[in-house]
C-alpha cells in the first residue's frame, strides 16, 4: 500500500517549514530576554497574525501588478539584510571568530541555491524543521524540569507586552511572502493555507520556549548577551553535553534556507528559470550590500521599518482596488 | 575555468579559512579554570588553567585591567568561557559587576567569597568546585552561581548571597551592592538550602538531652505566600516534610524535636536575610503573585526597606516514617 503523500500537501508543508525557520532565526537572534510578557506579547503577535491570515491567503498572485511586485521584492531584500545584520549582531556576542566571514559563507551558500531548482529549498526546510522540533523540544523539557514557577511574575522591564508583541510580529515578517509563496512551492496560497495555519500554530512552541526560558532566568532581564544561548548555557548541566554547537549549526542552516527563500522571492519574476551563477552572485552583492547598511546604520532599520509598515498597510488597498488586474509577466509564462 | 572548478576552488578556499581561523585562535588562547580576585585599593589575582599547571598571580588598578595582566603573564588571551569557580575577597560586587557586563562569566560558573582569594588559590590546592558541589547537595548551602547573584543584584534587593568560606567552615555571606557584607550562621545557610529544595541529602541535627542525634528529611515542601496589613508585609511560610530518625535517641516526641529543629532553621534564614533587606527566595515574585501590585513597581531600595519592616510566620509539620 503507497504512503506517499500527495503533492499539493507536501507544497503546503514546505512553505510552512520555510516561514518557520525564517520565523525561528529571528527569534533566536532577537535581544528580547526572556521573560513572562515576551511569552504573552509573542501570544498576542500570533492571535493578530491568525486574523492576517485570510487576506493574505485570499491574495492571488496573477492580481499582482509590478508596483506591487517591486514592494515584495524590497521587502524581501529588508527581510534578508535584517536578518544577516542580526545574525552579525548574535556572531559579535557569542564571540564568534570571523563574522564577517561567516556572513559571507551564509550569502554566498543562498546564492548557490538560486543555481538549483527551486523546490530543493522547500525540501531542505522540511528536514530542518524535523530537527528543530526535535531540539526546541529537549530544551522546552529540560528548562521546565529545572525552572521556578514563581518567576514568571517578575517584572520584565525593560519590556512589557505591546513592545514584545512588536517584536513577535516584526519577527514573524516573513509572512507577508505567503501570497508570492505560491511561486516557488505550492500552486497556489490556498493549498498552503492549512499548513500555513499549523505553521502559525507551530509558533505557540516557540510561546512554550519562552515560558519555560522565563522560569529558568527570569530574573537575568539584564543579563548582556543573546537570551535564547543563555537559556542554553543554564541548561548544561553536564559540561560534556554541549548542545551549542548544535543550534548554532541548525540556525546557519536556516539562515540560509531563509536567505535562499527571500532570494527567491526577489527573484520571483522569472519563477521557472534556475539562474546562471553570475546572476546569483550579483544578487548576492545587493543583499551584502543591504546588509552592511543595516550593520552600519541602525537608523537605516528604522526608516525602512516604517516604510514597510506603510507598504504592508497599503497592500489591502491595492488588494481592493486592483483586484483582476492580471501581471503581465505571468501571463507571459 | 568552468564552473565546477569554481565551486571546487571556492569552497576550498572557505574552508582554509574557516579552519585555518579556528585552529590559531585555539592555540593563541589559554583557558581558565579557576580565577580569583581580590578587589581593594589595588586589585590583585591569580588564575589557574588546569590542576596540573601553577596559578599564575598579577596586580593591577581594575579587575579588568588584572584580566589584562594575567594575559601578559601566560602571552596568550584569557578564555574565561570555561571558567568553573569565581574566587571574590574584598569588595565582590565590583568584580563581579566589572565582569559580567564584559560577558567574562559564564551563567552556571560557581562563586566563592573568602578572605584574600588570590593568595588562597596561590597557596592551596583545594578543589573548592568539588567541596561546594557536596556543600548543595548535602543540603549545607543553597545552589549559587553567577546567573542567580545576577539576578539578586540586579531584580532583587541588590543583596546578593555569596557562598562564604573561612578556615574550612562553609557558610553564605549577603554581599550588598554597596560593599557591605554580611555572614550567615550555619543554621541560616542550611534553612536556605531547604527553602530551595535542591539537596539529594539533609540531615537536621537535634538536641536531645545530653545527647546529639539527627533526622533525614526526604522530602519538604515550602510554600510561601504574602499579606499585607497596614502598610505592613506578613510573609507566612509553610514547611511540610517527611522525616526519619536518623538515631535511635530522638527522646520522647522525635516528631515535635524535628519540627522545632526545622523551625529553628528556617527562622534563622528569614531573620538573617530579612533584617538584611535579601531576597533570596523569589519574594517579590511571591509578593506580586499573591496581589501586593505595588511590588511590582518599586524600587529595590523600597522593596529592601519592606522586607526590613516585614513580620514573618513559620508553621512547619512533619511526618515521621
Amino acid at each position: 500500500m503507497s504512503t506517499a503523500i500527495a503533492p499539493h500537501k507536501q507544497q503546503g508543508l514546505q512553505t510552512a517549514a520555510v516561514l518557520l525557520l525564517c520565523r525561528f532565526v529571528f527569534f533566536v537572534c532577537a535581544e528580547i530576554p526572556f521573560t513572562s510578557a515576551y511569552a504573552i506579547g509573542t501570544l498576542l503577535s500570533v492571535g493578530v497574525q491568525l486574523l492576517c491570515l485570510p487576506l493574505l491567503s485570499s491574495i492571488k498572485t496573477d492580481a499582482f501588478s509590478r508596483s506591487l511586485l517591486l514592494i515584495y521584492r524590497l521587502l524581501a531584500v529588508y527581510a534578508a539584510g535584517a536578518m544577516l545584520s542580526a545574525i552579525y549582531v548574535l556572531l559579535l556576542k557569542l564571540q564568534a571568530a570571523h563574522p564577517a566571514i561567516t556572513l559571507l559563507l551564509l550569502l554566498a551558500a543562498a546564492c548557490y541555491t538560486l543555481t538549483l531548482p527551486r523546490r530543493a529549498t522547500g525540501r531542505v526546510a522540511v528536514i530542518l524543521l524535523f530537527f528543530l522540533c526535535a531540539g526546541i523540544g529537549t530544551v522546552i523539557v529540560s528548562a521546565l524540569m529545572k525552572g521556578e514557577p514563581l518567576l514568571l511574575y517578575t517584572p520584565s522591564l525593560p519590556y512589557g507586552i505591546w513592545t514584545s508583541a512588536l517584536a513577535g510580529f516584526s519577527q514573524n515578517l516573513p509572512l507577508a511572502f505567503l501570497p508570492l509563496c505560491a511561486l516557488p512551492y505550492a500552486s497556489s496560497p490556498r493549498q498552503c493555507r492549512p499548513w500555513v495555519l499549523g505553521c502559525l500554530g507551530g509558533q505557540l512552541v516557540l510561546v512554550l520556549a519562552i515560558a519555560a526560558g522565563a522560569l529558568c532566568g527570569g530574573r537575568l532581564a539584564q543579563w548582556r548577551g543573546n537570551a535564547f544561548f543563555l537559556l542554553l548555557a543554564q541548561l548544561q548541566q553536564d559540561a560534556a553535553i554541549r548542545m551549542d554547537g548544535f543550534w548554532i549549526g541548525l540556525l546557519m542552516l536556516s539562515a540560509v534556507t531563509a536567505l535562499a527563500f527571500f532570494m527567491q522571492i526577489f527573484t520571483t519574476a522569472a519563477p521557472e528559470r534556475t539562474l546562471k551563477t553570475g546572476e546569483a552572485l550579483v544578487i548576492g552583492c545587493v543583499f551584502l550590500v543591504v546588509s552592511i547598511l543595516f550593520i552600519m546604520y541602525s537608523e537605516f532599520e528604522l526608516l525602512t521599518n516604517m516604510l514597510i509598515l506603510l507598504g504592508a498597510g497599503l497592500l489591502p488597498l491595492l488588494r481592493i482596488f486592483n483586484p483582476k488586474r492580471r501581471h503581465p509577466e505571468r501571463s507571459r509564462t | 575555468m568552468n564552473l565546477s572548478k569554481i565551486r571546487v576552488i571556492s569552497s576550498a578556499f572557505a574552508g582554509i579559512l574557516l579552519c585555518s581561523g579556528c585552529s590559531a585562535e585555539v592555540r593563541e588562547r589559554a583557558y581558565a579554570q579557576i580565577l580569583a580576585v581580590h578587589t581593594g585599593t589595588r586589585v590583585q589575582g591569580a588564575v589557574r588553567y588546569d590542576e596540573e599547571s601553577a596559578p599564575a598571580a598579577a596586580t593591577a588598578k581594575t579587575p579588568v585591567l588584572l584580566l589584562d595582566a594575567l594575559q601578559s603573564e601566560s602571552g596568550k588571551s584569557l578564555y574565561t568561557g570555561h571558567l568553573s569557580m569565581l574566587l571574590l575577597s574584598g569588595d565582590p560586587y565590583r568584580a563581579f559587576a566589572d565582569y559580567t557586563a564584559g560577558q567574562w562569566l559564564s551563567p552556571e560558573c560557581m562563586v566563592l567569597y573568602t578572605e584574600n582569594a588570590a593568595n588562597l588559590l596561590e597557596n592551596s590546592d583545594t578543589d573548592y568546585e568539588a567541596m561546594l558541589r557536596q556543600a548543595v547537595s548535602t543540603g549545607k548551602l543553597p545552589p549559587c552561581n553567577t546567573a542567580s547573584i545576577f539576578g539578586e543584584w540586579h531584580s532583587g534587593t541588590g543583596v546578593a548571597a555569596i557562598p562564604y568560606y573561612k578556615q574550612e567552615v562553609l557558610t553564605m555571606a549577603l554581599c550588598a551592592a554597596d560593599g557591605r557584607v554580611t555572614v550567615l550562621s550555619e543554621e541560616a545557610s542550611m534553612g536556605l538550602a531547604l527553602m530551595a529544595d535542591v539537596w539529594e541529602h539533609f540531615s537536621v541535627p537535634i538536641t536531645a538531652g545530653k545527647s546529639i542525634a539527627a533526622v533525614t528529611v526526604s522530602k519538604a515542601d515550602i510554600v510561601l505566600s504574602f499579606a499585607e496589613h497596614e502598610g505592613q508585609l506578613q510573609i507566612s511560610l509553610r514547611c511540610k516534610t517527611k522525616c526519619k530518625a536518623a538515631s535511635a535517641e530522638m527522646g520522647e516526641d522525635p516528631q515535635t524535636a524535628a519540627e522545632n529543629a526545622i523551625g529553628d532553621l528556617l527562622t534563622a534564614a528569614m531573620h538573617e536575610t530579612l533584617s538584611n533587606g535579601a531576597d533570596l527566595c523569589y519574594l517579590r515574585e511571591a509578593a506580586i503573585r499573591d496581589g501586593i501590585a505595588w511590588a511590582k513597581n518599586a524600587s529595590q531600595e523600597q522593596w529592601r526597606d519592606a522586607l526590613q519592616q516585614a513580620v514573618y510566620h513559620i508553621a512547619v509539620e512533619s511526618e515521621m516514617q
